[in-house]
């Protein structure tokens, strides 16, 4: 059978669910995704979700976070928050089975999905970091109610070639009182000397110096976590962490792949938006990520074969950088025509396969100084038009995020890039944290980048690497 | 016969020392705060100030290079959006946002030899030991002078002075002046030319500044120098005075600047902070209110757009020194 598939709201995933229920095999944080209404997630009601049962997980999973922290805690282990690195630092803290790492990060998306109800910003507003900042500022509030996760027992922060934002927020959050373990990322510059270039995963350089004194930084937070815990960390726990680490990010590999190069789009783009954001934290259980991955898969690869799927082959291939603040506008590129073919949500280094070649702290050190955003806007924009041309995208967003300090600069010198090695046409849009008053005018710009797509559409392999074809 | 290839930079913590030593010609540069047009074009969510220094200094023809560092997302961005387009060789140096690290010492130890390799390129030499330690003695003496005289440790003047002194021709001292007033702390960022009028506005309206803790004020002159390390280990001793010294809004953690502020406050007698910030600079405005409660003294938040500081502020900066005196 094939067909094209409908996206649900909420109250139609209930009535969905009451048919299934009997059927479905669930994990204790299963149930119906209505029941987060009830917390305050309200902008649930605004969106449309994947029809799966996979998906089903995936949500209860992702919105059900802060109950494991709460459980982690009354079970004794000990919780570390880690912030900004995205991706390298939960691997040394979950080499220790008795941690769990979050990221407290996380709550930019608490004034979206709760629709301000939270008062997380006014209460980042009232500690003088107003609109100004970026929507990560709702972090500030979080820590004050101790509403949306428990306060952790260590905090971590990567400091350096990091965007002010976040450094201001965070040295803010130290200020009230909360106590920050800094560790430096140096801004990657390009290496002349190839006796001195390091090659990253992902495909940067770093200078040799680099990799060994960001080597010595996580060597120095793996002491803080064993001083934490009172537990040693030996090199095979890492070398298990990072085995772990790279069962998440094959699997994410793979459904990547697949969804954004099938000919008609097996998964929609907030439920894959959901799932890249796991390879950076784990949504506080590791192997659970690997199980809601896995039923991932199984879905996209049945629908790829009985040829179902979402929006019709006509749906114009959409390449978008940055994450959005209010997810909403993920769906409403699907209303205007388009679909995810491709992304660059600010971690494409947490979705690369660690060496396991290496000393694990080296080979931990690498992937960290892979981080996107540390280096040049260009490397960057490198990164993008490969991958634009592996996934076969047709048109590019660049979703500037509000208030960030580096997106004035970079978001045009990544489209630049991309309009002379692609050709492709791109649009900036910036989104905030509830988009209703700008919807209609964001709907029109979508619309007009789907339609200017269209016209020009390039035939898939004359984008697609050879590789690829 | 050629002359020495001058570098312009903004941040304090290049070492003029470093380029001089390496026989080029160090340019403290504080734009005069007229953007100009080059490089950079205007777009909404650029620094002014950034703007300011790259198309000013990128247009200045007796400067051949520039030197920005990582210290804010601003500068640091700048190089990417120059990268293309600048006539002039550009060096982003990494300044450590860290400082209770050996790791991050000696990150700065590498970029200092890295800014040294650039220096070499652009057709300066590598200094001996004993080179560096001349030339760190010579500035160093020159600094002495400078902060002997208040009056030369702020805003223009202080730039004026240091260039003056890096070229060989420290300019005489101007007259002290005898003014009364509120004492006043000017705090913050960067301040170009244009911007540096605050300091005349707070004097007219009843205040006297009794120390310039911006950017490119007397908070970025480096340390004293140990002298009985400098024989031996120069370039540790040229980190220690401005890695170790320096204390600025963008270190992790920044409580130095917080006891710094809090020393010279009570010092100084400081009675009120005027706390200068370019719209965009994160690092300062979140800041802003952890000043006001910690220091203890008022504080008005101003900010800057690269136009015209004093203007715009005038009628704040006033009410805020009546309500002082």
């Amino acid at each position: 059978m094939s067909g094209v598939l409908r996206q649900l709201s909420i109250s139609e995933w209930d009535e969905r669910y009451d048919r299934l229920k009997d059927n479905l095999k669930e994990p204790a944080y299963g149930g119906p995704l209505g029941r987060h209404l009830s917390d305050g997630d309200f902008r649930l009601n605004s969106i449309k979700f994947d029809n799966s049962a996979a998906a089903l997980r995936l949500w209860n999973f992702l919105l059900t976070e802060e109950e494991r922290l709460a459980e982690a805690r009354r079970d004794g282990k000990k919780l570390v928050g880690t912030m900004k690195d995205l991706g390298t630092v939960p691997i040394i803290a979950y080499a220790d089975p008795d941690v769990v790492a979050f990221y407290p990060d996380g709550a930019w998306w608490i004034p979206c999905v709760m629709e301000l109800s939270a008062g997380l910003l006014d209460i980042a507003d009232s500690l003088g970091i107003d609109e100004s900042f970026c929507p990560v500022r709702a972090m500030l509030g979080a820590f004050v109610t101790e509403a949306h996760f428990p306060l952790p027992d260590l905090l971590i922060c990567s400091a350096g070639a990091i965007c002010d934002d976040f450094s201001a927020i965070a040295q803010r959050l130290a200020g009230l009182g909360h106590e920050i373990e800094w560790w430096e990322i140096p801004h990657r510059h390009p290496v002349r000397d190839p006796l001195e270039r390091v090659a990253l995963p992902g495909g940067f350089f770093a200078h040799r110096r680099q990799v060994e004194g960001v080597t010595a930084e996580l060597e120095r937070l793996k002491k803080i976590v064993e001083r934490l815990t009172g537990n040693p960390l030996g090199e095979e726990q890492l070398r298990g962490s990072i085995t772990a680490a790279n069962t998440v990010r094959e699997r994410l590999a793979e459904l990547r792949q697949r969804v954004f190069t099938a000919p008609i789009c097996p998964m929609p783009a907030l439920e894959m938006l959901v799932a890249e954001m796991l390879a950076i934290h784990y949504c506080s259980d590791r192997d659970e990520t690997v199980a809601v991955l896995d039923e991932m898969l199984e879905t996209v690869d049945r629908r790829i074969a009985e040829g179902e799927g979402y929006f019709g082959a006509e749906a114009v291939r959409v390449f978008w950088i940055n994450p959005v603040a209010d997810l909403v506008a993920m769906n409403l590129l699907e209303e205007c025509g388009g679909r995810i073919c491709g992304t660059e949500y600010l971690f494409s280094h947490a979705l690369d396969p660690i060496p396991t070649d290496l000393p694990p702290l080296e080979a931990l050190a690498q992937m960290a100084l892979a981080d996107p955003m540390i280096g040049p806007a260009q490397d960057r924009a490198r990164r993008v038009v490969s991958d634009i041309r592996r996934f076969g995208s047709q048109a590019v967003i660049i979703s500037k995020i509000p208030g960030a300090s580096h997106c004035a600069a970079e978001g045009a010198i990544i489209a630049d890039v991309v309009r002379e090695q692609c050709a492709l046409p791109v649009l900036e849009i910036e989104v905030p944290p509830i988009s209703d008053s700008v919807r209609s005018s964001l709907r029109t710009r979508l619309e007009a980048l789907v339609e200017a797509a269209a016209s020009v559409r390039p035939h898939r392999d004359d984008v697609l690497d050879k590789d690829e074809r | 016969m050629t002359r020495a290839k001058r570098f312009a930079y903004s941040a304090p913590f290049v070492p003029a020392e470093w380029i001089a030593a390496h026989g080029c010609l160090p340019r403290f540069h504080r734009p005069s705060g007229v953007i100009t047009d080059g490089p950079i074009d205007d777009r909404a969510g650029l620094c002014a100030y950034m703007r300011a220094f790259v198309n000013e200094v990128s247009a200045d023809s007796s400067i051949d290079g520039l030197i920005l560092t990582t210290t804010c997302d601003q500068m640091r961005r700048a190089v990417d959006l120059i990268a293309d387009g600048s006539a002039k060789p550009v060096f982003l140096m990494h300044v450590p946002t860290t400082w209770q690290t050996s790791t991050a010492y000696q990150y700065y130890l590498d970029e200092l030899d890295r800014l040294g390799r650039f220096l070499v390129d652009q057709g300066g030499s590598t200094p001996s030991n004993g080179e560096l330690i001349d030339v760190m003695r010579g500035f160093e003496r020159g600094r002495q002078q400078i902060v002997a005289t208040p009056e030369r440790c702020r805003g223009q003047a202080l730039s004026t002075a240091l260039n003056g002194l890096f070229e060989g021709a420290l300019p005489p001292a101007p007259p002290t002046e005898v003014r009364r007033g509120v004492p006043i702390a000017v705090l913050g960022g960067p301040l170009s030319k244009t911007d540096c009028q605050l300091f005349e506005l707070i004097h007219a309206e009843g205040g006297t500044v009794l120390l310039d803790g911006t950017e490119n004020g007397e908070r970025g002159l480096p340390g004293k120098f140990n002298a009985r390390q400098l024989a031996g280990e120069p370039l540790q001793v040229l980190a220690d005075a401005y890695f170790g010294s320096i204390v600025d809004v963008f270190q992790r953690p920044n409580n130095r600047l917080f006891a710094w502020l809090k020393g010279q406050v009570k010092e100084r007698g400081i009675e009120g902070i005027v706390l200068v910030r370019y719209v965009w600079c994160d690092c300062w405005h979140a800041e802003v209110q952890r000043i006001r409660e910690w220091v203890g003294v008022p504080l008005v938040d101003i900010d800057l757009n690269g136009i015209d500081g004093a203007a715009r502020n005038t009628t704040r900066i006033a009410a805020f020194l009546e309500a002082l005196r």
